[in-house]
């Protein structure tokens, strides 16, 4: 796999998502431009309310946009369908959300092959056993949810993510649940995907050594683009974020 | 706390919709019930109040006579109770049954059950219960006058020639019309032609006889004290009644006869709410458990574990009063359908005004909002037992008791419930066999019922074993994951199910039992009857019969009824051995038909035991009409459809004034062609417009029809319960797919189609239907075999329909998918994005 990221893997021009009406109007995005290339892995940043959730589930095809537009690969979203949509979640996207990921009725592995079940396909067993083995989740995979723990639970979230090799991976916060030393270890995961399997990562987080893993931190500040930093630190990042609070009611 | 219990009912609208309609529809089925069996109590009471209005004191004869009328009284009797002190005004009058006017366009009219009478003119205007609307009435022999009603519908006019079938068709010319008492166009659907006296008298073969005589008191003189001094008058046999005792008989013997119909309704009204508690029990468990976390917050804020269960219980409590309180009304709409449903089954209920007792409105409050609060009564004490600290775990679950337990509670009901059905075996008597059939039925479902929580998983795991695609195996897996949830929704389905089966089962042997009978004890071609009116009809129908060339052995059929020495009422047949013999093989053990001449009776061998007589011996038998007879036991057999005892007609004639028949059997003639034969037969019965000739095979066709009709309108009156199942499984899966809103927003964001995630609660719905579908079959067939079993005889012949058991199963796999409809749109309209911002 090479690391060379050239094309975009996902792409909003001026994107606008606005919730409600008259006094009740929420500008939840604000005319975002932005890109995330492939092979990388990006981290959104921001003040709660700021617009990241909005902007990953409108860019996941989860969400529709009010004006704007954004694109998966060449795939314009805005004009697919609600059917379109889902079919390109299942088979071009990846999630992992903060929390109650999986089924609780299904066991970590039929939870990992879950898009391949709903597709109606067959896994792709070598790949499936190369990312499972990656994640350490071996022994795990007869478990129902409710025997992992919670790290456990979110690396068979990754899994499932990655398992049908999604072009993007959505992940919203995946280590607000975690203890840092579990997070870590999930965002080391997240961190060797990308590097030796190519796989473009794109991850909210309040937290600036979860975005310490990332290639490249987007800032985002009621619902625009306000700042953006390439190989990020930890230190780096706790700056970046300590000045754009202090700008912050300039900038509103 | 009543503000928060409040709340909680209008916080989820559709859940209350949902619940409080399984309590509405079972106390409607119960208000309907009853509504409709007191309406038609009530239009019968009017009818029989109407009859006696004017009459004081009825002189009648103690006991029935023959084909179950009551016996006549001599003539004579009219002078000696004129003469007693006291009369104001005395009318003796004669009836026959089975008089039948012929339309103006040449059709009989006929009646789907209701009696057709004919009855003489009284001239006394105090004891007439008729009034003329139109004309005269009839004065002279050959003139007739008819019920407005009737006259309506034969589209006659005052002043016609018209025929009216009596012992055979005659003209008559129509004089008037009348009206009953009240105002009423007709008796309770009953047609009544009216003919003078003499005519009457004659043309029921009563010359010289009364049905009664009715008497009127002088001002000053009670009914009460009248009745006793005439009396005092009258010959043993013979009694006096007052108006109001014999109105009071005769609407209490109809009651008898509705009664069971109405324990019947009740019955099945009482089953749905059964039905409907395990669909509010179910419904308060689960949102008990879904609000579990409030309550610990209310908990953790102070309130008290009692505070907290009272909450649940107001909730249940308002909740059971509105839908009782609408299910009482909507028992107005069911009776209405009750009514029509047995019209289409062939039972023209007549009415009055709708009753709508009190009774009706007490017992359809209390038992529903009862029901609600019995229901609630666990949930409402698990609710009390969330620990306030559970507000700050993250997993709230309220505590359930444990599923072990209650397999093994539900296991230790079935086998109780196994041994009082084989007691049944062992019991004697109607009563005590019923009530341990009955408790046994109902504890091996509840058992069942129970025990289904640890059914669930296996069960679902095998039904769902050939499911492939995601949407069956989440659907699958969700049937299993709440397997108490499933399990009551489950045993709510089994319940009807299960008497559908049982009833099939019953049915169905039945009509195999009845089969097999004739086969065995009755090789007679033709049967000739008044088909659903079941009135006797005149021998003259016989004789016409008997003429046919082509018609071999004629055998007639009457019933009459006697007192046996101890005092117990009991019945006879008359018919004409030489020929009926031919027709009918009881299995003799002694003797033969050869033997039953005047003077002698044959006995089954069984009454032979306990009436302690044998071939020879004289029994003794009490008659109304001719008292006690000694006659000579001629012949004893095994045993036989029609009854206990028969004896001659001579015999007959001897001891009953009417001589009508009931039944006539015919053969073909040896060499004549059966369809000739048969053609024959309904040419010599034309004159008779209410009889009916059937083949055998026909007789048994129509056998099965009526079984099938049995159980078809016992289907629809299960199809409550079935229904509030469904609307059970509804609640559930919608309570349930509330509940994983998360979870299947979690699917749709990764994927899922809206179509798939519709097939995984419909499959889900369809599981848990066929688990309760499986069940309900398995201990309704066992339920049906053992009642066959223990019934015997005549229900000899144990038929399990198979067609009809599958299909049931296919039924409750179509309830499956009607209940899932609902749930699984709900499911496919989850907001994806709403879902997964929930924590
Ligand atoms: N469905 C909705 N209806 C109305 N307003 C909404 C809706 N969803 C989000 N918003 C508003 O849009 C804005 C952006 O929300 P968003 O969830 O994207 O923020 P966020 O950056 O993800 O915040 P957090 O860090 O707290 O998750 C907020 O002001 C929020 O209140
Ligand atoms: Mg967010």
């Amino acid at each position: 796999m090479s690391t060379a990221a050239n094309g975009s893997a996902a792409r909003a021009e001026g994107a606008v998502k606005v919730y409600g009406e008259g006094d009740a109007e929420v500008r939840a995005l604000d005319g975002v431009d932005a890109e995330f290339a492939e092979g990388r892995f990006t981290a959104i940043m921001g003040p709660s309310g700021s617009g990241k959730s909005t902007l990953m589930h409108c860019m996941a095809g989860l969400d529709s946009l009010t004006a704007g537009r954004v694109f998966l690969g060449d795939t314009d979203l805005t004009r697919l369908d609600e059917k379109a949509r889902t079919r390109l979640r299942r088979d071009e996207v990846g999630f992992i959300f903060q929390a109650f990921n999986l089924v609780p009725t299904l066991t970590a592995a039929e939870n990992i092959t879950l898009p391949f079940d709903i597709a109606g396909r067959k896994p792709d067993r070598q790949w499936m056993g190369t990312v499972v083995d990656a994640l350490g989740l071996g022994d795990r995979l007869k478990h129902k949810p409710a025997e992992l723990s919670g790290g456990q639970q979110q690396r068979v979230a990754a899994a499932r993510a990655m398992v049908s090799r999604p072009k993007i991976v959505f992940a919203d916060e995946p280590t607000g649940a975690l203890d840092s030393s579990t997070g870590a270890e999930l965002l080391g995961f997240m961190r060797r995907a990308v590097d030796e399997y190519g796989q473009t990562m794109l991850m909210v987080t309040h937290d600036p050594s979860a975005a310490g893993f990332a290639d490249r931190v987007v800032f985002l500040g009621d619902g625009r683009i306000v700042d953006e930093m390439a190989d990020p630190t930890a230190e780096r990042v706790l700056d970046r974020m300590k000045t754009l609070s202090d700008g912050a009611p300039g900038a509103g | 706390m009543l503000r928060v219990a409040l709340k909680g009912i209008l916080a989820s609208r559709a859940r209350l919709v949902l619940t409080a309609f399984s309590v509405i529809l079972g106390i409607a089925f119960v208000s309907g019930s009853f509504i409709l069996s007191d309406t038609i109590s009530k239009t019968f009471d009017e009818v029989f109040e109407n009859a006696f209005a004017g009459t004081d004191v009825v002189v009648s004869s103690e006991d029935d006579g023959a084909n179950g009328q009551p016996e006549p009284i001599p003539a004579t009797l009219l002078p000696a109770v004129e003469a007693v002190d006291g009369v104001g005004a005395a009318a003796g009058g004669a009836s026959l049954l089975g008089v039948v006017p012929i339309k103006a366009d040449g059709e009989p009219l006929t009646t789907t059950g209701a009696p057709q009478f004919g009855f003489s003119w009284t001239e006394d205007e105090q004891l007439n219960p008729f009034d003329i609307t139109e004309g005269a009435p009839p004065e002279t022999e050959g003139q007739v006058a008819i019920d407005a009603a009737t006259f309506t519908e034969a589209g006659y006019a005052v002043g016609d020639r018209i025929t009216v079938v009596a012992d055979a068709a005659r003209q008559f010319e129509l004089v008037g019309v009348v009206e009953f008492g009240g105002g009423e166009e007709n008796l309770a659907g009953a047609t009544a032609v009216l003919f003078t006296l003499p005519e009457m008298q004659r043309l029921a073969g009563l010359e010289g006889q009364f049905d009664s005589i009715n008497l009127a008191a002088d001002d000053g003189v009670s009914a009460g004290e009248l009745s006793q001094r005439v009396a005092a008058v009258l010959p043993p046999g013979v009694q006096a009644q007052t108006g109001q005792d014999a109105q009071q008989e005769q609407a209490n013997e109809i009651t008898d006869q509705i009664r069971p119909v109405t324990y019947g309704l009740l019955g099945f009204a009482f089953v749905s709410v059964l039905v409907s508690a395990f669909i509010i029990f179910n419904t308060f468990s689960i949102t008990v458990s879904q609000r579990a976390r409030q309550m610990a917050l209310l908990r953790a804020v102070g309130a008290s574990g009692r505070q907290v269960r009272r909450s649940v219980l107001i909730e249940a409590l308002v909740l059971g009063l509105v839908a009782s309180a609408i299910g009482l009304f909507a028992g107005l709409l069911v009776a209405s359908g009750l009514k029509a449903l047995f019209g289409l089954f062939g039972a023209d209920i007549p009415s009055t005004t709708t009753q709508f007792l009190p009774r009706t409105w007490i017992v359809a409050m209390v038992l529903g909002t009862g029901i609600t609060l019995i229901a609630s009564y666990l949930p409402a004490r698990r609710a009390s037992r969330v620990p306030p600290v559970a507000a700050m775990r993250d997993e709230v679950v309220a505590p359930a008791g444990s599923p072990r337990a209650r397999a093994i509670g539900g296991g230790i009901a079935a086998i109780a419930a196994i041994g009082l059905i084989a007691l049944s075996f062992a019991l004697d008597g109607a009563g005590p066999i019923l009530a341990a059939l009955g408790v046994g039925a109902l504890l091996l479902l509840l058992g069942v019922g129970a025990m289904a929580a640890a059914l669930i998983a296996p069960m679902a795991r095998a039904i769902g074993a050939p499911l492939r695609g995601v949407s069956g195996r989440l659907g699958r897996e969700n049937a299993m994951r709440n397997p108490r949830r499933s399990a009551i929704t489950a045993a709510a389905l089994m319940i009807g199910l299960a008497l559908v089966s049982a009833s099939t089962v019953a049915t169905q042997s039945l009509s195999a039992s009845f089969s097999t009978i004739l086969d065995e004890q009755f090789p007679a071609d033709y049967i000739v009857t008044t088909g659903d009116q079941e009135a006797p009809f005149s021998p003259e129908a016989a004789a016409a019969i008997a003429r046919q060339p082509r018609v071999g052995a004629v055998g007639q059929l009457r019933e009459g009824d006697w007192r046996d020495a101890g005092g117990a009422q009991r019945s006879l047949n008359g018919v004409n051995a030489d020929e009926f013999g031919q027709l009918h093989d009881p299995e003799f053990t002694q003797g033969g038909w050869n033997d039953l001449v005047a003077g002698t009776v044959m006995v089954s061998e069984g009454q032979a035991g306990s009436q302690g007589v044998g071939l020879g011996d004289e029994l003794v038998m009490t008659f109304a009409r001719a008292g006690e007879q000694r006659l000579r036991v001629a012949a004893i057999f095994d045993e036989s459809i029609f009854g206990d005892y028969f004896v001659s007609l001579d015999e007959y004639e001897r001891n009953y004034a009417v001589q009508q028949d009931i039944v006539v059997f015919a053969d073909a003639a040896p060499g004549a062609g059966a369809d000739a034969a048969q053609a024959e037969i309904a040419r010599a019965i034309r004159p008779f417009p209410n009889l009916e000739v059937q083949n055998q095979r026909e007789f048994k066709d129509e056998i099965q029809s009526q079984s099938n009709q049995v159980l078809g309108l016992i289907f629809v009156l299960l199809a409550f319960a079935i229904l509030i199942a469904i609307f059970g499984i509804v609640n559930t899966l919608a309570l349930s797919v509330f509940e994983r809103t998360r979870e299947i927003g979690l699917l749709r964001a990764i994927g899922m189609a809206p179509r798939q995630t519709r097939r995984m609660v419909m499959w889900e719905s369809v599981i848990v239907a066929l688990i309760g579908g499986i069940l309900g079959l398995v201990v309704g067939t066992f339920l049906g075999v053992m009642l066959v079993e223990r019934a015997g005889s005549p229900l000899e012949t144990l038929s399990i329909p198979i067609p009809i058991l599958v299909a049931l199963l296919v039924l409750a796999a179509l309830a499956g998918v009607l209940a899932g409809v609902f749930p699984a749109w709900r499911a496919s309209r989850i907001n994806v994005l709403r879902a997964i911002a929930q924590e």
